[in-house]
């Protein structure tokens, strides 16, 4: 039993690969977290402030791609874009899927948070004499952050889970370079060991959530 | 007799067929300390937010003896930004809306907070705060601008005892140095000091008294 699933041989071998998955998934958990928080902050300000076809547009997008299946969207993105001359490497793709549907999500959190600031907020800003982007920049973004926070941590959760998927596009991310070894050793240590690292990421940040929306929760 | 620095000439609002108010006309000298008594409803809120050009005024005009000398507004809930504390409540305009520099801002800031006397409080969150705080922070936070006319929506609840002394000595030091107050009270008893009560009726019908 210890020697098929935690065999200490196996996984001193196939550490180097586990690694290097390891490293890949992170690069590509950030930057579509990243990615996915700027389109979504973009996307909530022109759905909430820009002209209305505009809104209409922001609107049509974010309820497409919370529709779609992220793994479903990426295979379009990277087996189907080549058709119309669009080919692009399956780290490229796999960030492009997962920012896409990110910044959908991300849009509605940030939409939600700055609607949840009171509009006195707004007029007591412009009482003072602040312009809409300085009562935007100075008085609701700070405190509209404040109330996402747990929700965007959510979701980045979420987007880092689902960086597993690129592995369908054959990116040696963790997932696929432990499966790759233990077809190799012919051993499933690997896939106990890659699974035991996504816990170790995303353990503390669920319980980074937890804290967090205990805090909110309190009447302040 | 001080110079008139604000006068509102044949004021008029209504909402739909609703008149709040109409042919109202005022003027309010350096210093002086009105109060605009009325029941809730009669429009002294909406007078206020159309001093203050949160909304227009259907008729009338409203004009100031110094344009750079604006009008600062203390609202009923104060509306004091809680991610800041008091300091940060009080520069925030300075820099952004009068783009001083971050050093001049937070002395402006503090002689503010020092006018009303919550300099030991400058870095204390509005949620720290008592009631009576907030609202002096709110009168610094507009003080800072140096407004001609600092009007306040007075709060409906009752005020306790020392909550109306701190407040009744600051305002007394204000129109000392010649800031001219207007404030609105939703009741029709005049309050203490109060040494020019105006009197805002509710319409429809027989229009309103103004004494």
């Amino acid at each position: 039993m210890l020697e098929t699933f935690f065999n200490g041989e196996v996984l001193l071998r196939a550490w180097p690969l586990l690694w290097e998955g390891l490293l890949l998934t992170l690069q590509l958990g950030a930057l579509s977290i990243v990615l996915g928080w700027l389109g979504g902050l973009a996307l909530a300000l022109l759905g909430l402030y820009g002209p209305a076809p505009l809104r209409a547009l922001v609107r049509a997008y974010v309820d497409v791609f919370r529709a779609l299946p992220v793994l479903v969207l990426l295979i379009l993105v990277y087996y189907a874009l080549p058709f119309v001359g669009l080919s692009l490497s399956a780290f490229a793709s796999a960030t492009l899927a997962l920012a896409a549907v990110s910044s959908a999500y991300t849009s509605e959190i940030v939409r939600a948070g700055i609607e949840a600031v009171p509009h006195g907020q707004s007029e007591a800003g412009r009482v003072l004499g602040l312009t809409f982007p300085q009562i935007l920049r100075l008085i609701v973004l700070p405190q509209a952050f404040r109330l996402v926070i747990p929700p965007l941590t959510g979701n980045s959760i979420n987007v880092l889970k689902d960086t597993a998927l690129a592995s369908v596009v054959a990116m040696p991310d963790l997932l696929k370079q432990a499966t790759q070894a233990q077809a190799l050793e012919a051993n499933p240590t690997p896939l106990i060991a890659a699974a035991g690292l996504y816990l170790l990421i995303l353990l503390p940040l669920v319980a980074m959530v937890r804290r967090l929306e205990r805090r909110l929760g309190r009447p302040s | 007799m001080s110079a008139v620095v604000l006068s509102l000439t044949g004021a008029r609002k209504a909402f739909g067929a609703d008149e709040l108010f109409t042919d109202l006309s005022l003027t309010l000298a350096q210093g002086e300390h009105l109060c605009l008594l009325g029941p809730s409803g009669a429009g002294k809120s909406s007078l206020l937010r159309c001093l203050m050009g949160l909304e227009a005024l259907d008729e009338g005009t409203l004009t100031l003896a110094d344009p750079t000398a604006g009008l600062g507004l203390v609202f009923q809930d104060f509306r004091l930004f809680p991610h800041l504390d008091a300091l940060g409540n009080v520069t925030l305009a300075l820099r952004a809306a009068q783009g001083l520099g971050a050093r001049e801002a937070e002395v402006r800031a503090r002689d503010a907070l020092a006018q009303v006397g919550l300099e030991a409080f400058a870095h204390k969150k509005p949620r720290a705060l008592s009631g009576g705080q907030q609202q002096r922070v709110a009168i610094a936070r507009a003080l800072a601008l140096r407004p001609a006319v600092l009007l306040f929506d007075e709060p409906t609840s009752a005020l306790d005892p020392e909550r109306t002394a701190s407040l009744g000595a600051v305002l007394r030091a204000l129109t000392a140095r010649g800031v001219a107050l207007w404030r609105c009270f939703g009741r029709v008893s005049s309050p203490r000091p109060c040494p020019r009560p105006v009197f805002l009726a509710p319409r429809p019908r027989q229009g309103f008294g103004l004494s």
